[in-house]
């Protein structure tokens, strides 16, 4: 618990979530009104939460110098869940449903930031719109920045139950580790 | 398929939640990344992060004056101002807004000046787009509450040393506004 009341003095700058949620329903809903299909919009999101992971990733790093080097996907589930979540949505989240030999896992959010105040059409995700993709896209950049390849997908949701994002962890890509440096 | 709970269904909650700046910083980053993907000019830019900036604006507006003020709008345009300026800047940026002024030789214009906003101490205006304020979010969620009140008006942002929005009423908000002082003495 040390390294987390530590966490939140190193980084105490908070602002309001309903500014957060709306300002990202402002932006889906304009989204949709530029592209056609709900799915364009999906793949958008994810591209936009990959590149927000990927800053996110350094800006985490900076911060929690204490967090150690993940060696299986336990670990980086249990970062993802007890540091990296926690600290840039404000919310808990569990980690279940491993398979495939613990390649693959779920994340459960235990509130959604982005959904807060936003109720998504059901005809918007039958036609392939999801929402939370943006998390989804966050998590994977920041894995690929420090050199995970994962994919990772927001499972639709229904509006009762939590956020669940699905991640496969595919591969330690090539260069995670710099030459001559083994610890 | 079982009969989910709506929205509506739930409680609206009390709004204390908060968030890392920097995942805000982020997500707006990418939304003005956006923007300007989408748009040819500059002007482009402006008007879309502005559009966005409304979206919000009319939600907001709403769950502020049902939270803080127990459903009661302001009437008069000084008191819609200072409640801009006041609870509905604590509300979304956790602070007042600098100053509140009037031109001297306009009647229908306003300024709300904020030394260092919020959206845009993330943002790095490169130098061929140097008017680009991306101050036009907050300027849109100004236009949009005063919109809903009804007082209609054109909201835009200006940079001089510190943002300035420049809130332009319609004459027929002024008119009616003196009407009104009028009707009271």
């Amino acid at each position: 618990m040390s390294s987390k009341t530590k966490q939140n003095l190193a980084d105490s700058k908070k602002m309001s979530a309903e500014l957060f949620c709306l300002t990202y329903g402002a932006m889906v809903t304009e989204m949709l009104k530029d592209y056609e299909d709900p799915k364009d919009v999906t793949i958008q999101l994810d591209k936009m939460g990959f590149n927000m992971g990927s800053r996110l990733a350094d800006d985490f790093l900076a911060k929690n110098a204490n967090v150690p080097r993940c060696v299986d996907t336990r670990q980086i589930a249990d970062v993802l869940c007890r540091n990296a979540i926690p600290c840039y949505l404000g919310v808990n989240a569990t980690v279940t449903n491993w398979s495939n030999g613990d390649r693959d896992f779920s994340i459960i959010l235990e509130s959604n930031p982005l959904t807060e105040l936003v109720q998504v059409p059901p005809h918007l995700i039958s036609a392939g719109l999801s929402y939370s993709q943006l998390i989804a896209g966050a998590i994977r950049g920041a894995l690929e920045a420090v050199h995970f390849k994962v994919f990772a997908s927001a499972v639709p949701e229904s509006s009762n139950s939590n956020t669940e994002i699905r991640i496969r962890f595919d591969q330690v890509l090539k260069d995670s580790i710099p030459a001559g440096e083994d610890d | 398929m079982a009969k989910t709970t709506g929205i509506l269904d739930k409680s609206l909650s009390r709004g204390k939640t908060e968030i890392n700046l920097s995942t805000f910083a982020v997500l707006f980053s990418e939304m003005v990344l956006y923007a300007q993907n989408r748009s040819e000019t500059v002007t482009d830019i402006h008007d879309r992060i502005a559009q966005y900036g409304k979206q919000v604006g009319y939600r907001m507006f709403d769950i502020i004056t049902l939270r803080e003020k127990g459903y009661k709008r302001e009437t008069k345009l000084l008191g819609m101002l200072m409640f801009i300026k006041s609870t509905v800047w604590k509300n979304l940026f956790g602070k007042e807004a600098d100053k509140l002024e009037r031109l001297n030789d306009d009647h229908c214009t306003y300024l709300l000046i904020e030394k260092d906003p919020l959206v845009n101490t993330y943002i790095s205006v490169p130098k061929d787009k140097g008017v680009l304020n991306c101050a036009a979010f907050a300027a849109g969620i100004i236009e949009a509450i005063l919109e809903s009140a009804s007082f209609k008006c054109k909201v835009t942002a200006h940079w001089h040393n510190e943002t300035a929005y420049v809130i332009q009423f319609e004459e027929s908000v002024i008119a009616r506004e003196n009407a009104l002082l009028d009707s009271n003495r």
